[in-house]
């Protein structure tokens, strides 16, 4: 049994030696530090460790369970999520489609690099640029006075009930040329015969798209699909933190940015650790779900 | 998030599984290596040596020991030599959890760390009292020790900048914030009364009307506030205290209880004036959700008639570039929002509770030589090396007090960066006391385009200690709760200023008072009391 076990390794030693390393990695990374959840049932100090906190059971759970102002969060994170699913998702497959017609290589390249060069500055940088911008004095309003559409200025990032847009559309824009690489990349390992033939047989643009090229990536729509559903209650933490003010805080804290203020900045990491445990197992609930309908729905699945 | 709580949980668990032991306590400490004198600082007779790690609290630090003209003099007579480690919070507590510490630590006296310094620093008494008498006897402030003993008898950490009681007897404690108008447009105005609410409309109303343009060509804005957002010391702008401060507002109530400020009914009518402002188009628009960066462009090209400013120091860069392209439209300090009761304008100076604490922790490689350091920094003498160098090199003594050679001060006070850079005199001020500093230099410690508002404050300033620490101690659940009350504050504020009509303005105060009262403000407010209780013991 053992010379056996012995003689298997050995025969396949390159993928054990490729294998390990990651696994090591994951246990250490991944799971040791799920011990470390254990805080969340704590009034933790960094000074007294994990061995030495005392236990407090559920407290931390009730006090944001217990807070009004958590659906509030809620529901602005669920929200602005949302709005950047129904929006910027199908919004990157639309653009990666549209930049592979294009038939000029150099038009086709410019536009790619253009289109996802704001996925290369932060939020910090960002956050400075729309603030001014939007600002009364701001790019968006000198425009809109000087083309007389509007006579007073628009404080837009005053404006509570704009600020959903302002979150979804500003992060569409930074994050959308990005996107649309991977699905370029699918794209481009469609077999040319299969245009070819639609061609001969007399299939428009619309319908080689839709019958072709949009088949063929689908599993990778799936994939990208289940993964955003994933992460749906983590509405971006940067984006919030510079776009926040106090005109529109009823509408921009999110989940992330409520665990920073309550949590982070007053030194509660139990609290901060009872929010996270609570939104990685709606996360972890929502991921399966999806995972489940996408399955029923279309036959594609990630597990 | 999610990162931190990895880093943080294996941080946990490396400190479980190798379990810090050997941290020293009062007991354990070693010996004296001189023969030490109440009279004498150690550092006098102690000739050893030492490479000390100090971590600083704030990211934006970022000096070098050595590099600059007083820490050089300080290493040449304590033996001292400091490697400065600069970082944030996450740092702190990455440090903390492993429990490897540097030999000194300074952070901000209302860091949640302070409040368990019983488990990271030894206590100054201890080390004063085996190594070096003098700090307690002569160097340390009497007033400020007794305010720092903690219950159980010790003293963990200490401030700088705490101004005490006899500190505002002596005089020279200037506030930080002011009421700026650009001069040239104030004096065309004919000095216009801006005291009242009537006054200070009709004041905005003419300034929009006499048209004049700012360096971009805009049309100037009435009044500018600090902005709300950013990394402006004061939350709200002007709005969380500077206002009341102005109105006089008082801080306690008659039997020295925590006052409810924000209901005052003087307050909430300032608050209608700047209301009519905005709705009259006299505000800037913009007031609630400008950036830093905005409000300075807008200082820089002299973009306002008046601005309100809660934090007069963080104005240095701007008014000094301003006042410097546009001399006599400099922004001067005059008299501006005032009790309509009849009560005095009272400015907070710095507090006994100062700014920053300085511990020795207990991970401390020579406790001895970090105690001596510490009792240099913090008297009168090391003060002196700090601020102004070394007499006849770089000061000298003029009727009892140094003076800064003529260039130097010229330097400090047209390009304050660039002498902090260079020569460094008051730039290791972790352990400064600023009312000494205020007794020799007066105003000509600060640069130029700021010393007109300086001294403006000098005759409002008055001492608030009963307020200090005032939410540091607080139990969790009130922390939490002050948390979000003041957020709610923030959205209420804004929501007035935005306002279209005074119910409007009644409404979202009263939507705020019932916040307060859902959210646990009666227990804040009794922790709040037992604070102040206890700070009135610590000062009689």
């Amino acid at each position: 049994m053992k010379s056996k076990f012995k003689q298997q390794f050995l025969s396949q030693w390159e993928l054990q030696v490729l294998v390990w390393p990651s696994i090591i990695l994951m246990i250490v990374f991944s799971f040791v530090p799920m011990l470390g959840l254990i805080i969340a049932f704590q009034d933790y100090s960094p000074l007294s460790g994990f061995t030495g906190s005392e236990f407090v059971g559920l407290d931390n759970f009730k006090a944001f369970l217990g807070d009004k102002d958590f659906y509030n969060v809620l529901t602005n994170t669920l929200g602005i999520s949302l709005m950047k699913l129904l929006i910027g998702f199908p919004l990157e497959i639309v653009l990666a489609i549209l930049i592979n017609e294009l038939r000029l290589v150099f038009f086709k390249k410019f536009t790619q690099t253009i289109s996802y060069l704001p996925h290369f500055l932060s939020w910090v940088i960002l956050g400075g640029m729309i603030t001014s911008w939007l600002g009364s004095s701001g790019l968006v309003n000198s425009f809109l006075l000087s083309t007389h559409l509007i006579t007073e200025p628009i404080s837009f990032l005053s404006n509570a009930n704009a600020y959903w847009w302002i979150a979804t559309l500003s992060d569409i824009w930074k994050e959308v040329g990005w996107g649309t690489i991977l699905y370029l990349a699918a794209i481009t390992g469609i077999d040319p015969s299969l245009y070819e033939a639609a061609k001969v047989d007399g299939a428009k643009i619309l319908k080689r798209i839709w019958y072709i090229t949009i088949p063929s990536i689908k599993n990778i729509i799936v994939l990208m699909f289940l993964l955003r559903v994933g992460s749906i209650l983590g509405a971006n933490l940067d984006q919030t933190l510079v776009l926040q003010n106090s005109s529109n805080m009823l509408r921009s804290e999110v989940i992330d940015s409520y665990v920073y203020h309550l949590g982070l900045a007053q030194g509660d990491f139990s609290f901060a650790t009872a929010v996270g445990i609570f939104s990685s197992v709606v996360s972890v609930t929502l991921l399966l779900v999806a995972n489940f309908l996408t399955k029923k729905l279309s036959d594609s699945s990630i597990f | 998030m999610k990162k931190s709580i990895i880093l943080l949980t294996l941080v946990a668990l490396a400190v479980s599984l190798t379990a810090c032991g050997g941290k020293k306590t009062s007991e354990n400490l070693p010996d004296s290596k001189i023969e030490v004198a109440k009279d004498t600082p150690s550092w006098k007779n102690d000739k050893a040596k030492a490479d000390l790690d100090w971590y600083i609290n704030f990211d934006w630090f970022a000096q070098v020991w050595g590099n600059d003209v007083s820490s050089k003099y300080i290493t040449a007579d304590t033996g001292v030599n400091i490697t400065y480690l600069g970082g944030s919070d996450d740092k702190l507590n990455t440090m903390m959890a492993s429990g490897d510490l540097p030999d000194i630590i300074t952070m901000d006296g209302s860091n949640p760390f302070v409040k368990e310094a019983d488990k990271f620093a030894i206590p100054l008494d201890v080390l004063a009292e085996k190594y070096d008498p003098y700090f307690m006897e002569k160097a340390a402030k009497p007033e400020t020790l007794k305010f720092f003993t903690r219950d159980d008898g010790h003293i963990y950490g200490y401030p700088n900048f705490s101004n005490t009681k006899s500190d505002y007897e002596k005089g020279g404690i200037y506030a930080n914030q002011g009421f700026l108008v650009r001069k040239d447009m104030y004096e065309q105005l004919g000095k216009p009364d801006m005291t009242t609410p009537e006054g200070f409309i009709s004041a905005l109303e003419a300034a929009q009307k006499v048209g004049v343009k700012d360096e971009l060509g805009k049309t100037i804005i009435p009044i500018g506030v600090t902005p709300f957002t950013g990394d402006s010391s004061e939350k709200n702008g002007v709005f969380n205290r500077t206002l009341a401060d102005f109105i006089g507002v008082p801080m306690l109530t008659q039997d020295s209880k925590y006052y409810d400020r924000y209901t005052d009914a003087d307050f909430q009518k300032w608050l209608k004036v700047f209301v009519d402002a905005r709705q009259k188009g006299l505000a800037d628009r913009d007031m609630t959700t400008m950036t830093k960066d905005d409000k300075d462009a807008r200082l820089t090209n002299g973009s306002y008639f008046a601005y309100f400013a809660a934090d007069l120091n963080s104005e240095t860069d701007t008014m000094t570039v301003w006042a410097n392209e546009h001399p006599g439209k400099e922004y001067i300090a005059v008299n501006g929002p005032t009790s309509t009761t009849g009560k005095k304008t009272a400015l907070p100076g710095t507090s006994i509770e100062g700014w920053t604490q300085t511990f020795i922790t207990k991970d401390a490689k020579d406790p001895q030589k970090a105690m001596e350091l510490l009792t240099y920094l913090v008297s009168e003498e090391g003060n002196n090396v700090m601020n102004f160098g070394r007499e006849g090199e770089t000061y000298t003594i003029k009727d009892g007090n140094p003076v800064l050679n003529p260039d130097l001060l010229e330097f400090k006070q047209t390009d304050p960066a660039g002498f902090e850079k260079k020569v460094g005199l008051t730039t290791h001020l972790w352990l400064q006391d600023s009312a000494l500093l205020s007794r020799q230099m007066g105003i000509s410690q600060f640069p130029k385009a700021l010393q007109q508002a300086k001294q403006w404050t000098q005759d409002y300033v008055v001492p608030q200690f009963e307020l200090a620490s005032l939410d540091v101690y607080l139990s969790k659940e009130s922390s939490r709760n002050k948390e979000k009350i003041d957020q709610n504050w923030s959205q209420t504020i804004a929501k007035i200023l935005d306002a279209k009509s005074e119910s409007e303005v009644d409404q979202a105060m009263n939507d705020f008072v019932q916040y307060r009262k859902d959210n646990g403000y009666d227990k804040l407010v009794e922790e709040r009391n037992n604070q102040i209780a206890a700070n009135k013991k610590k000062l009689e």
